[in-house]
């Protein structure tokens, strides 16, 4: 049960970049972990996989080192804690290297999901809706890409085994040269025949269209107003209020106004919201199975 | 045409730059905005090959091998980190097929290589990046078949790959540039940079020849491209 990425590729496109958009602005540790604690949960309930656990430990590999490598760039701050080779580490460079940290870790994360939503047939829609020469060219290299590697594989074991037959001591990547040129030749003249079976059945002609399986329903309305209301929410809270942290000289707090507290609600729906479809998919798949 | 495609580029480059930073939110936020300004640089090269290659099924045909060879030596090269034929074949590319054409097969090899290898902020740098490289290579054109000449211009696109890449990583670390920090990412990444560079005289050097030959036999035989 995949709710979330079953959604039209236009809802996703707008969801995905209100949540990044946003994450990237931020220099709030509350919303970015917010935000992380969301996107890890929607990442788990996609690929269910220990290769989940590699990624978190690369995330935590960039935090550290950015938070570690921060005080040495910027001194600024009140509190100096200690002084190495006469520079002042200071509380402040440190709390901010940590919160850059997290922003950037909630943007990766957020972006890790994105690519893991958005498969080629969604990038090539979209593409294909507002420049259709551009996104054939996505679409027919997407599909060349496969095909190529198989051939280039196919070359490089027969280069090799002949290479070994008459005992010359060609070096891998001369071999790979090799074989990558006799793909070009190959690709090349496969492309002509593709190119003139495309011309005959029609291609460039007015009044075609092309087929997709995307039904616009009503939740991708909802989904593209909430994104979009939010995204312009925020952009207003920047301008005139603050929801950011400020950390030079010394840390301020952003003030805890009611248009404070209604962005927080609003990031966590928007950024727990893949992983509550996820997870409401699944538990009602589970009940619906017991049941038969 | 040229002229004008460069002199919109950085007009909106430079004008979204100011705008969106200043006006919206008073001179912060730099690596949101760059982002956006690499995303709009793009644009008008797209706008440009979209209205010149509107049904021309070999040509689109022909791009999109091109590009499709560059992800493709992304992938079967990965043997050795950093040393890839992507930036060897956009040049190429912009070289044979003119400068619209090596800016759409730099930048949509960015885009459909990390489908494999992940998107991420860095993806748009990459088109951007790797796309300007295949247009100034197109600019330059047939004078690049000279050895002195590769190498230079080999040299000057890996440099100028990781000065683009490290401007995205000093920004999205610190969200602001500073210039202490940016010398430190561009030192400690010198060694890639030098891996780019041999990387792209190396596979230049090594493909440039039959691959144009061949390129050049297919524009002859099917007659595409005739504009260059």
């Amino acid at each position: 049960m995949k709710l979330f990425s079953g959604l039209h590729p236009i809802a996703l496109i707008v969801f995905f970049s209100a949540v990044i958009g946003i994450s990237m602005f931020t220099m709030n540790p509350i919303l970015s972990i917010t935000a992380i604690a969301g996107g890890l949960i929607f990442k788990f309930m996609l690929i269910r996989d220990l290769s989940f656990i590699k990624e978190i430990l690369c995330y935590l590999i960039i935090g550290l080192v950015v938070t570690i490598t921060n005080p040495i760039f910027s001194h600024n701050g009140k509190t100096v804690l200690f002084f190495v080779n006469d520079t002042p580490v200071t509380k402040e460079s440190i709390i901010y290297g940590g919160c850059a940290a997290l922003m950037l870790i909630s943007v990766l994360c957020w972006f890790s999901c994105f690519s893991y939503v958005m498969t080629s047939d969604k990038i090539i829609y979209l593409f294909s809706g507002v420049a259709p020469v551009l996104g054939l060219v996505i679409s027919s290299s997407l599909k060349f890409v496969p095909a190529m590697k198989k051939k280039y594989h196919e070359i490089y074991s027969v280069q090799k085994n002949l290479i070994n037959e008459n005992s010359k001591n060609l070096s891998k990547l001369l071999l790979a040269v090799k074989s990558f040129s006799s793909l070009v030749t190959w690709a090349i003249e496969h492309t002509a025949d593709t190119s003139s079976s495309m011309s005959s059945r029609g291609y460039g002609l007015k009044n075609r269209t092309s087929f997709n399986l995307f039904r616009f329903r009503f939740i991708d309305c909802l989904i593209i107003f909430f994104g979009a209301a939010s995204f312009i929410y925020f952009i207003f809270m920047i301008r005139y209020e603050n929801i950011n942290f400020i950390f030079y000289p010394e840390i301020i707090y952003p003030k805890k106004n009611i248009g404070y507290l209604i962005f927080c609600i609003i990031w966590l729906l928007i950024v727990s919201m893949p992983a509550f479809t996820e997870i409401k998919g699944e538990i009602k798949w589970k009940l619906l199975r017991s049941k038969i | 045409m040229k002229n004008r495609i460069i002199q919109i580029t950085v007009l909106i480059i430079s004008g979204m730059l100011a705008v969106f930073n200043i006006l919206l939110f008073g001179g912060k936020h730099y690596s949101a905005a760059t982002l956006l300004a690499a995303f709009l640089a793009c644009l008008p090269f797209y706008f440009s090959f979209e209205r010149q290659n509107y049904g021309k099924s070999k040509e689109i045909m022909m791009i999109s091998i091109m590009t499709a060879l560059s992800v493709c030596g992304r992938i079967v090269f990965g043997f050795i980190p950093f040393f890839k034929p992507v930036t060897a074949i956009t040049i190429i590319s912009g070289m044979y097929l003119g400068y619209s054409a090596g800016f759409v097969t730099g930048s949509f090899s960015a885009l459909i290589s990390n489908i494999y290898f992940g998107h991420g902020p860095w993806t748009i740098f990459q088109m951007c990046s790797w796309g300007l490289i295949g247009c100034l290579a197109g600019v330059i054109g047939k004078k690049l078949e000279n050895k002195i000449y590769i190498i230079f211009f080999s040299i000057f696109s890996g440099t100028i790959f990781s000065v683009i890449m490290d401007l995205w990583t000093v920004l999205n670390i610190e969200g602001k540039f500073s210039l202490s920090r940016y010398m430190a990412v561009f030192m400690s990444g010198i060694p890639v940079t030098v891996t780019y560079s041999v990387s792209n005289i190396i596979f230049l050097m090594l493909m440039q020849k039959p691959f144009g030959r061949k390129l050049e036999r297919a524009k002859l035989k099917y007659g595409i491209f005739k504009s260059k």
